[in-house]
């Protein structure tokens, strides 16, 4: 489907009409594979499936969508990120809290998307202070060319030591603003969410029954996702100067901060992890996510975005030197890969009834760029095939026989090593199973402006 | 001048750069008029790519200022200042490698791309109708430049000189006013050589471009460069038409070094 898809897109018939045509054919297919999913969910969910099989089935969903997220980061902006896992829980916590504190039983869609509204406008306001404070500081610029930095530790240490003055003494004293800021943008967030919750019930009351659920899930989902792009943002401004190597070490601590403020934080269920979730993601679910996520990170990918997000990845300098915001499509696939990062993690929380910060740790990033890797950099074919193999393999050398058992991650380690030595640019190397139709034209078509702009 | 005619100047007003104590480039002075073909010529680590890396914003020069048709550029980062109309090759080339040919200068010509998602995402007609003209422009670019046939291949499956002329093409893909080429000969044969030398000429022509021009062979410069400005560690030593550089002291005492007195 993908494939003939991805032909029509050819321009063969002049740039005029193809465009409601393109469309068309291009977002029908989508609905139509989404229906194939409810007979295979039946069987898959059926009593001769078994719910061994059956997990392993849901872990092979969430894995190929936190592969082919990391893809378009990793091998499309070429960007080596090792924080995949802090994004995923990022949208796991946030979608498993409101679950828990707000959506009563999946029954009250327009109370869960107050708490992302909420937290949205509280984000926005203290996102806008800093914003305010680092305009401030750039300016101070042409005073001084090392105002800035000077200013900047002031600004830390003043920051700091409120904070500790303010942990000190049971009553904030009144000159903290630092901190009195801060629970002031939580009790905002708290007022603005309780004011707004009864009238959101009710209206929530006022949807059709069938509605409901899905609606509030698919709220959870998208916010869960939203949540992780925005702090996809916030890390991936700064930590996207460096390259290489550099940026591989920002991405792992950013997201062991993360994982560790996620420990450390009571609402959250600190280090013991939050259960019970409620339980809602199944296999259509899932697989809905899977297929639509893969086709929107095809559509970036294989777009003029993803075109100049690939130029980017090849040469920076060459790039700018073209015009190309450099920043801005490093930034664009960061906070793409992000939010299906959160996606996944989202619908992992759901499905898994508890969850606790230890799963996101670095183990997990590793996992999902060894799936990267091992299945092509710049292949997104490639990371679900190899999201697949890698999350069943463990699985089938447990079942061999009981002697493998006790080496099985032994086995799974050498076959790793053997894979990347037969195929050391990954398993399908940058290609794909399918056509990506890229710069592939039909005849070219002549203008009228003639032929090249002047 | 009138505006319009003010519009089409590259103005280079006693530019300098140091790197630390090392002094690359010093008040270094040069106008291109549109249509005009200017060569950059001096020996090895003259500063001729360090006064480039400063035209196109790689660096911000220390001192003196550069105007483009009227309007400060120094000081802005690469990608604007290419938008302003000034568009480079590089001395190494640099293609984007695992692209396509057809793609190099597609993501060059296309700024439709840093617009919204959402067109991405859906694939609007308007997303279809726009990479549709995309590709078609840019193989219009390649016709133009002689590279249609390979649109396809990977771009780094070039031969060498094939790939300077894309690097060109995606450089004119920009629309620039003003183009530098930065030893666009380097490495190539006696024939191909002649080839550029057209090349030059016929963009000029064709797109009324300003053409500063970085080269060592200097039957190509001589040939070519109705001006030419010579530079020696970092100082301009002298300007002139061809036939007076020639005979220069200062330029032959530069190259072949003085005699013994």
């Amino acid at each position: 489907m993908l494939s003939r898809r991805s032909d029509n897109l050819a321009p063969l018939d002049g740039p005029s009409n193809s465009g409601w045509r393109t469309t068309l054919l291009s977002n029908v297919p989508l609905p139509l594979v989404l229906l194939l999913l409810f007979p295979l969910g039946w069987v898959v969910q059926g009593d001769a499936f078994g719910p061994y099989n059956e997990r392993i089935v849901m872990l092979v969903g969430f894995n190929i969508i936190l592969a082919v997220s990391l893809q378009l980061i990793n091998g499309f902006s070429g960007q080596f990120s090792l924080g995949h896992a802090g994004f995923m829980a990022v949208g796991a916590y946030l979608a498993a809290y409101p679950a828990r504190e707000y959506a009563h039983h999946f029954d009250d869609p327009l109370a869960t998307l107050l708490f992302f509204v909420c937290l949205g406008i509280v984000i926005g306001i203290g996102g806008g202070v800093i914003y305010g404070l680092f305009a401030l500081l750039r300016l101070s610029r042409s005073i001084h060319r090392s105002l800035p930095a000077a200013l900047l530790v002031l600004l830390l240490v003043w920051i700091l030591s409120d904070f500790a003055q303010a942990g000190r003494s049971d009553q904030t004293p009144a000159y903290c603003i630092w901190t009195r800021g801060l629970g002031l943008l939580a009790q905002a967030f708290s007022s603005l969410l309780a004011s707004g919750s009864p009238a959101a019930g009710r209206a929530s009351a006022a949807l059709p029954q069938f509605i409901r659920q899905p609606l509030c899930f698919l709220v959870l989902l998208i916010g869960g996702g939203c949540c992780a792009a925005v702090v996809g943002f916030i890390v991936g401004l700064p930590a996207l100067r460096l390259r290489g190597d550099y940026l591989a070490i920002a991405t792992l601590g950013l997201s062991e901060i993360i994982r560790i403020a996620i420990q450390n934080s009571q609402p959250l269920g600190g280090a013991l992890g939050l259960t019970p979730i409620p339980k809602y993601t199944d296999f259509v679910w899932l697989y809905g996510a899977v297929i639509v996520a893969i086709v929107l990170i095809w559509r970036v990918a294989y777009s003029p975005k993803g075109r100049a997000i690939m130029a980017v990845r090849e040469d920076e300098i060459a790039a700018a030197a073209i015009g190309l915001n450099t920043t801005q499509y490093k930034v664009t696939a960061f906070v793409i890969g992000a939010f299906f990062a959160g996606v996944a993690g989202a619908l992992f929380s759901l499905h898994e009834r508890s969850i606790t910060p230890g799963y996101f740790g670095i183990q997990k990033s590793i996992e999902i760029v060894v799936m990267v890797t091992l299945g092509g950099l710049g292949s997104i074919s490639g990371a679900v095939l190899a999201a697949i193999v890698l999350t069943v393999l463990p699985e089938v050398l447990r079942n061999i026989s009981p002697d493998v058992v006790e080496y099985r991650m032994i086995i799974y380690s050498l076959l790793l090593i053997v894979m990347m030595l037969v195929r050391p640019r990954g398993l399908l190397g940058g290609w794909e199973l399918w056509p990506k139709r890229l710069g592939r034209t039909g005849a070219p078509v002549p203008t009228e402006e003639g032929p090249v702009p002047a | 001048m009138t505006p319009a005619a003010a519009d089409d100047v590259l103005r280079i007003e006693s530019v300098g750069r140091t790197f630390g104590g090392l002094v690359a480039v010093s008040n270094f002075s040069l106008t291109l008029q549109a249509g005009q073909l200017v060569g950059l010529i001096g020996p090895n680590g003259a500063g001729k790519t360090t006064c480039f890396n400063l035209i196109t914003g790689v660096y911000p020069p220390t001192s003196g200022r550069i105007l483009l048709g009227g309007q400060r550029i120094d000081g802005r980062p690469p990608a604007q200042i290419n938008r302003a109309g000034i568009a480079r090759t590089f001395q190494n080339i640099r293609l984007f490698q695992s692209l396509t040919v057809l793609d190099n200068v597609a993501v060059a010509y296309d700024r439709s791309a840093e617009r919204g998602l959402l067109g991405t995402l859906l694939r609007t007609p308007r997303f279809a109708r726009l990479r549709a003209s995309t590709e078609s422009r840019a193989t219009a670019i390649l016709t133009t430049l002689g590279l249609a046939d390979q649109a396809h291949l990977v771009s780094n499956s070039l031969p060498y000189g094939g790939q300077r002329r894309l690097e060109i093409a995606r450089a004119l893909a920009t629309s620039p006013k003003f183009l530098l080429l930065d030893e666009p000969a380097a490495g190539m044969n006696p024939n191909e050589k002649v080839e550029l030398m057209d090349l030059i000429r016929f963009i000029r022509d064709r797109f009324g471009l300003g053409v500063l021009l970085i080269e060592h062979d200097m039957k190509l410069v001589m040939s070519v460069c109705e001006q030419i400005t010579v530079l020696d560690h970092g100082e301009t030593i002298a300007v002139g038409k061809p036939q007076e550089i020639q005979c220069d002291p200062k330029v032959i005492e530069a190259y072949l070094g003085t005699t013994d007195n």
